[in-house]
Order: C-alpha cells, then structure tokens, then sequence
C-alpha cells in the first residue's frame, strides 16, 4: 500500500504531465498502471518496445517509464529511438537484473534514471518528484529563454522571471546585485521584495494601501521609478517594467533598467526650494531625455493649436549634447511647426519638459530635431476641461457691483466653467473673489443665444498693456447646453481649420 | 420614466439604461440604449451615441449623478450611434475616453483631437478594478467592428454586449425584454448575419465571455437578455454565421 498522503503530494506536482509506461509483464502492467493513473492525469501503456514507441509518436509524453527486457523491441532501444525524436523526454528504466552492463548502456542513452525491480514505492516517489522538479525548471528556462528577446535592452538589466510574486530564474547581473550566489537564494530574498522598494516621493513602493505586485500587474507594460539599495547599500535608481507572458498563466517577465548614472533621484524627492533650482539644469532634463530613450518610455506631445488640445504619443530617438530628436505622428508635428514648441509629459517624469529650438522637423521620417528644453511646473497640459478660442460672434459684457464694464472686452478662451478675458483696464477695486454678472451673446443664426450668469473672479493676470480676467461660472440646464454645443461647435471648427493648415507649406 | 430601465441597484452600485433615440430615425426605430453604470461616487458612461440625443441623455444622466462625476466613457466601438457625440462629451465632461486602439485617431472626424483625453485598449482589452469588484473589457473585435468591446461588470454581472445581440424592429423590443427567445430569434438573425464577420469569432466571444459569470446581457439595440435568456443567446451565437461563411451570396461575383 501507498501512503495516501505521498501519493496527493506526487499528484500535485505531477498531474499535469502525461506518462507512457511500458512493461509486458500483464499482471504488473495492470497494477502499476492503476497506481499512476493516482498519479497522473493522462496514462498510455503498451506491452512491448514497439508498441511503446508507436505511442510515443502519437502522444509525446513527458516521462516513459520502461522495463528492459520485452518482446520485439526491447526497453533500451525504444529508449534511443524516443530520445533521438525527443531529447527532452525524461525516460525512467526499471529491469529485474542488477546489471552493470545494462546500467552502462543505459547512462550512455542518456536515461533519466534506473530503477531495480521490484521497484520501492519510496525510490519511485523520490525519482518522480525529482523529475517533476526538472520538468519544470526546463519549462521555466524556456519560457525565459523565449521571452528575452522581447526585453529592450536585457545584457544590461536585472531581468527576472516570476510566476506570481515568486521567482523561478533570474539573470547574472540581477544575482550580482543582490549579492545572491544563486537563483535559490534570490528566491528566497525577494519574498520580501516589496519591503526593498524604498520610499521616494512619485516612485513606485509599498504605502497607504499601495501594495507593489498588484500596481505593476493591474497596469502591464507601464513603466515605474523605483529605488532599491544594492548589496553594497548604495541606493540605486531603476525603471522598472513588468510584462505578462501571453498563454502562460500567472508567468511574467520583469526587469530593472538601471538608470542611477543620470542622477536624477533628487529631482523627484526635492524640496520646493530645491526644485526651483534643478529646475534651471538643463542637464537634469537632458537625464530624464536619456532614460525615456533607454527604456523606450511611452511619453507624450502637447500642443495646443487656439486652445485645442492636441496631444498624441511619442518617442525619444536619440539624445546627444547638440541635440534631442522626437518621434510622434505628423498631425503633432504640424502643431509643433505652427508653435515652434511643445511640451513633453511622460508617467515617469515629475516634472513637464518644454522643448523649444526646432532646429527642423522632418514630416515623412515623423521627427523633430530640436536642442532647447527646459522643465516647467505649470503647463497647459493639465486642462481638466476643453478650451478653446472662440470665433468672433461671441461677445462679452460685465457686469461690476451694479455697473455695466465699458471699455472693450475680448473672450481669449472660454469653457464649459471659466471664461478668459482681456480688458485694457480694471474698474476700480476689481479683484479676485469678487463676484460679477457676465453676459455672453453668441451670434447664432437664426436669432443670437444669450447667456446670462453670476460669475467670480478667479484670477487676474497684468500685461503690459492689459489685464487677462479669468472668471469661474457654474452654469445649468439650456445655457449650459447651448455653451457645450458652442465649445464642441468650435471646436471642430478648430480642428477643420488646423487639418486644412496641413495641406499648407 | 418611459424611456429608463433601472438593471441593478445595491447600496453602492447601480446600473441605468436610457433607451434615447435620434430624432430622425424614430419612424423606423433602431431601437438605441444608452448605459450608466454608477459605483459610489463616480460613473462611467457606455456608448453614449450621437449627436442628437446629446441634451437629453445629459439630463438623463444627471437625474442620476452630477455628469461631472463620469470618471470614464466607453466607446464599443467607432460608430457614429456609438461615438457621434464624443465632442460634446468631452466638452461636458472631464472623463477619460476608452476605446479600442484603433479608433483613436480617427476621432478628429468626430472633433477631438486630444489623445490625451483617451484610454486606448489594447486587443486582449482590460481591466479596471474597484475594491472588491471589477469592470472587464471583454474583445470583441469582428463582431462587427475589427476593434471593438464588450464590457462586463463583475458586481451586477451584467453584459454590456454593444452591437452583439442587437435586433431591430424585433416586437420584443417593446418592453426591452426577451421574453420569447425564438420570438425574438428572427430579428436577431438578420441582423448577425450580415454584420458578424465569421462563425470563428462569435465561438472566441463566447469563449471568453463564459469566463464570467453573466446574469443578464445587454445589448446597444434592442432587448435585454435575462439568466436563462442569456444563456440562450450565448448558445444561439455561437452557432451564429457571418460574412465568411456567406462569402459568396455576399460578393455575388
Ligand atoms: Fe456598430
Ligand atoms: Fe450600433
């Protein structure tokens, strides 16, 4: 009898390989079959070498377990034969003679391992689970092997492959770095990878209900800061990458693109201060340029074209100190030629890159070659609402403690909440949270739409020869329609108009 | 309301169908849903349609929860009935838009141009988890559009199928309700039929749909499949066959 307990255990491990047992003994082919079929999901037995062979060819299990001697074929024979076909097979060979010359033969196929019949229930347990344990480990060397060509870059990366948060192979230089001398010992160190993950502001490490395996796998393929501390305890900075291995469940392929050499940690951790004046390094921006590019970071072009948004993906093809060069689709590029700038946002940035000096864009290989950029703390690209700049028939009056404003005013962009004016002076105590009346007509055939509401002053901005109002409203039911439908009117006018620019030179 | 069928309700989660049509094409009604699903305090909107029903389906909404609170739109696929008015709700709103990606930038034609503004879905689709729940992009590309969604809500367990499972003109329609599935069977036919691309693609949805556990579809025309009737329609459409199988009727050359 086998213990039961044994026989679960070989079943988890083993269930999932199928097994060809080959043995022309009738009455212990019966036996042992019904024992593996404990044991294995998917049995074939045959009586003889040729039989054996057959439904190898048909099947391809991944274990044989064969007797020596048989009637026509004998047990090493067919081993050879299923070998050539397979060299991976894992053949276990089991004969009554503890024969020497029988043993020799069998190493020199390469047999997996020789058992002396009557075989112990023990010694077969142990060499199945060893065999189970080899199984695996090929499959998750191939799986590796298979998925590193699809790794940017990956001689130079720490690359891991995990099956859920475990590891099952790593590369040498991710060994080297955590000072582990093998794969065992990395595996168990990185339990507690999630603890390694240290704190700096933006970057990706366990905190307040962020927990870091279920960030990288519920947002695959983003890239993430993070910084671990090297086994010699410097503090390094990594890009850190994730990507599930398509069929295989559970499977997923992470590396670490170390990027310290630029020396962009304290950018993200700066004081306020501080950041004011990283702010002016050209050199750091230069930094975050080079890590986008190393690691094929995803980032993104603004522009804005009259308060119209375009944005589209792009890439960092190439930086040097004479200059950076940026891939992203022509739409973009024409908005680049029409603003002679852009802006760059990326997740991994902490800050909006502006990118001006176009030294030249050329349309058909999709780049721009410029060489000025600088870091900015405001930007237009975190307009939560659509602006845009209207078109002349929309007007506007104010109305200010009573009194109508007098002096001419312009709308410079308007939104379904706030509205942009210029006004070439402001009435006396005009200041923000004050509260005005705004009248805005829009000059729509076939009679004009009026909108007519209660506003604040949110912010006012002097020029040189001017002030820009912004003012806030909150607006319901028709006027709020009618201003929607204007902004969407406009701005697919906007878009007509900034598509028919392209078929200029 | 006429025009409104509460789908669900919960203490936290709830989901709201309108049933808006375009004005010009009420004589022969296609019969156009429009889906809200809420989750405490924020919403996500599903296929909001044209241009035409833009006002009252926005006031629609906001019987419901502050438009303001739309934290994503989802387009099935490119369609003016799906997609027409995605200026306007983008104006309106400040939800990030979700769709497959390749109809990003075609929305230029429908007035955005901001890329930005846009979740684009990669061809296995994905995931967006709330606390214990979760909303599932389900692909459904071919059936018929080749980038195209079905979204499955894992707390109501409802099926938001798109163009799967649409019937015009179906009598059943009326109380947007498959009470009668082989009542109903005609007018699903002709319809999959001529849209669907391949038998092949209906089995892959099917597929992947079984995954889930599915109380109810709901498709952007016509009626809503409930337990058995789902499983019904799943049954039925695995069956279905589409342009490949009819290669030849259909090119006739
Ligand atoms: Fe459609
Ligand atoms: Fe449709």
């Amino acid at each position: 009898m086998v213990e039961p307990g044994v026989l679960k255990q070989l079943r988890t491990i083993l269930q999932s390989y199928s097994l060809l047992y080959v043995e022309d003994n009738v009455g212990l082919n019966t036996q042992v079959t019904a024992l593996f079929k404990k044991i294995f999901e998917t049995v074939y037995t045959a009586y003889d070498g040729e039989e054996g062979l057959a439904l190898f060819k048909e099947h391809h299990p991944s274990i044989v377990i064969t007797d020596i001697e048989m009637p026509k074929m004998d047990g090493l024979v067919m081993s050879k034969a299923i070998m050539q076909i397979d060299p991976e097979v894992k053949v276990i060979v089991t004969t009554a003679h503890d024969d020497p010359d029988l043993l020799h033969q069998a190493i020199r196929i390469g047999v997996f391992d020789y058992l002396v019949k009557p075989m112990r229930v023990e010694t077969l347990a142990k060499t199945l689970a060893r065999c189970a344990h080899i199984l695996k480990e090929e499959l998750h060397r191939k799986i590796f092997n298979a998925n590193l060509h699809s790794i940017f870059n990956y001689q130079n990366s720490l690359t891991l492959l995990l099956q859920g948060q475990k590891v099952v192979m790593a590369n040498q230089p991710c060994l080297e770095f955590f000072g582990a001398e093998s794969v065992d010992v990395l595996r168990k160190n990185f339990e507690s990878f999630g603890s390694m993950l240290l704190k700096h502001n933006s970057f990706l490490y366990n905190h307040d209900g962020y927990e870091w395996f279920s960030e990288i796998t519920g947002n695959l393929g983003k890239l993430f800061n993070v910084k671990i501390a090297a086994a010699d305890g410097d503090h390094h900075h990594f890009i850190l990458r994730y990507q599930s291995i398509p069929d295989r469940d559970g499977y997923g392929v992470l590396t670490l693109n170390d990027v310290t050499e630029l020396g962009l940690l304290k950018l993200y951790d700066a004081t306020a201060v501080e950041q004011e004046r990283l702010l002016q390094d050209e050199k750091m921006v230069y930094g975050l340029l080079e890590m986008a590019m190393q690691n094929g970071a995803k980032i993104r072009a603004h522009n804005l074209y009259k308060g119209l948004s375009i944005t589209n993906d792009a890439l960092i093809t190439s930086v040097n100190h004479q200059e950076a060069t940026l891939q992203t689709p022509y739409v973009q590029l024409k908005a680049i030629q029409f603003e002679e700038e852009f802006y760059l946002t990326s997740e991994l940035f902490p800050v909006t890159i502006l990118c001006t000096g176009i030294i030249r864009i050329d349309f058909d290989a999709q780049r721009v070659f410029f060489n000025h950029y600088r870091m900015v703390q405001t930007s237009p690209t975190r307009r939560a609402a659509i602006r845009v700049t209207p078109d002349s028939s929309l007007s506007a009056t104010l109305l200010y403690e009573g009194h109508k404003y007098d002096a001419e005013i312009s709308v410079m962009d308007i939104s379904i909440n706030a509205v942009r004016l210029l006004l070439p002076s402001l009435p006396a105590g005009f200041e923000p949270k004050q509260s005005v009346v705004l009248d805005m007509v829009f000059d729509t055939p076939p009679r004009p739409t009026i909108i007519n509401t209660p506003a604040e002053v949110f912010r006012i901005k002097e020029n040189q020869r001017s002030y820009e109002v912004v003012c806030r409203y909150d607006l319901h039911g028709q006027a709020q329609k009618n201003l929607i439908d204007y902004i969407a009117k406009q701005q697919m006018v906007l878009i007509r108009e900034f598509k028919g620019m392209q078929y200029e030179k | 309301m006429k025009n409104e069928t509460l789908l669900y309700e919960d203490e936290s989660h709830k989901c709201v169908m309108f049933s808006l049509e375009d004005e010009e094409h009420k004589e022969h009604s296609l019969s156009v849903n429009q889906f809200l699903i809420i989750q405490h305090e924020s919403a996500i909107l599903i296929d909001p349609g044209s241009g035409g029903i833009f006002g009252e389906l926005y006031d629609a909404v906001a019987r419901h929860i502050d438009p303001g609170k739309i934290k994503f739109i989802f387009f099935s696929h490119q369609d003016p009935d799906v997609a027409g008015a995605i200026a306007e709700w983008s104006v309106a709103t400040s939800a990030k838009l979700i769709m497959s990606q390749l109809w990003t930038r075609f929305m230029g034609h429908y007035g955005l141009m901001d890329m930005g503004r846009i979740i684009a879905l990669e061809d296995h689709g994905a995931r967006i988890k709330f606390e214990h729940d979760f909303l599932q992009f389900i692909p459904a590309h071919f059936l018929h559009s080749p980038g195209n969604f079905s979204l499955y809500d894992s707390r109501s367990k409802i099926l938001f199928s798109g163009d799967i499972g649409a019937a015009v003109l179906s009598p059943q329609n009326l109380n947007k309700n498959v009470d009668d599935f082989e009542e109903h069977r005609p007018f699903l036919e002709s319809f999959h039929g001529r849209y669907m691309a391949a038998n092949h693609f209906c089995r892959a949805w099917v597929k992947c749909v079984r995954k889930y556990e599915v109380a109810m579809i709901a498709p952007q025309h016509g009626s809503l499949f409930k337990e058995e009737m789902a499983h019904h329609f799943l049954e039925w459409f695995e069956k279905v066959e589409g342009g490949y199988e009819h290669c030849e009727e259909l090119y006739g050359c």
